[in-house]
């Protein structure tokens, strides 16, 4: 079932883990971001500090661009510091 | 039908109805743990990570499109 998932992160060569919460939805479903309608995640960010604590949330609307690295780097530095 | 027993299943509507609007996720919540298939060493468990490092997850729709 992960088998195009391996695919996909060893053709970005991704330096950071893909996960999959198929066929359970729970995850997307407990952070709210589980479009149920067409079973698929919305495109979310979240950034988890280190006690566990949500710390900053964003949900794209459609047709919203991506965010970049930098700007979530930028928003990690931020949380970082508080 | 008998009143209370329609007042009861009323009551069971409005509340399965209203469950999937409260207590969405926000910032400041504790982030839900969980457990979940990784392309790297096999599972990936958020908690296992608390204490050390802050994580970003970022939830996407498809693999081989451009997210």
């Amino acid at each position: 079932m992960t088998f195009s998932q391996k695919a996909f992160a060893d053709f970005l060569k991704l330096n950071f883990p893909l996960l999959s919460d198929f066929p359970g939805f729970t995850t997307m479903q407990s952070y709210g971001v589980f479009n149920a309608e067409r079973k698929l995640a919305q495109r979310s960010y979240f950034i988890v500090d280190k006690n566990g604590v949500v710390r900053y949330k964003k949900v794209l609307q459609k047709g919203e661009p991506l965010l970049s690295n930098e700007a979530l780097l930028e928003e990690v530095k931020k949380i970082s510091q508080r | 039908m008998h009143k209370t027993s329609i007042v009861s299943v009323l009551l069971a509507l409005l509340l399965f109805a209203f469950s999937g609007l409260a207590g969405a996720l926000e910032v400041g919540d504790k982030a839900p743990d969980f457990e979940l298939a990784s392309t790297r060493d096999g599972k990936f468990r958020l908690s296992n990570l608390a204490g050390k490092k802050n994580v970003i997850l970022q939830f996407y729709v498809l693999d081989f499109t451009p997210t």
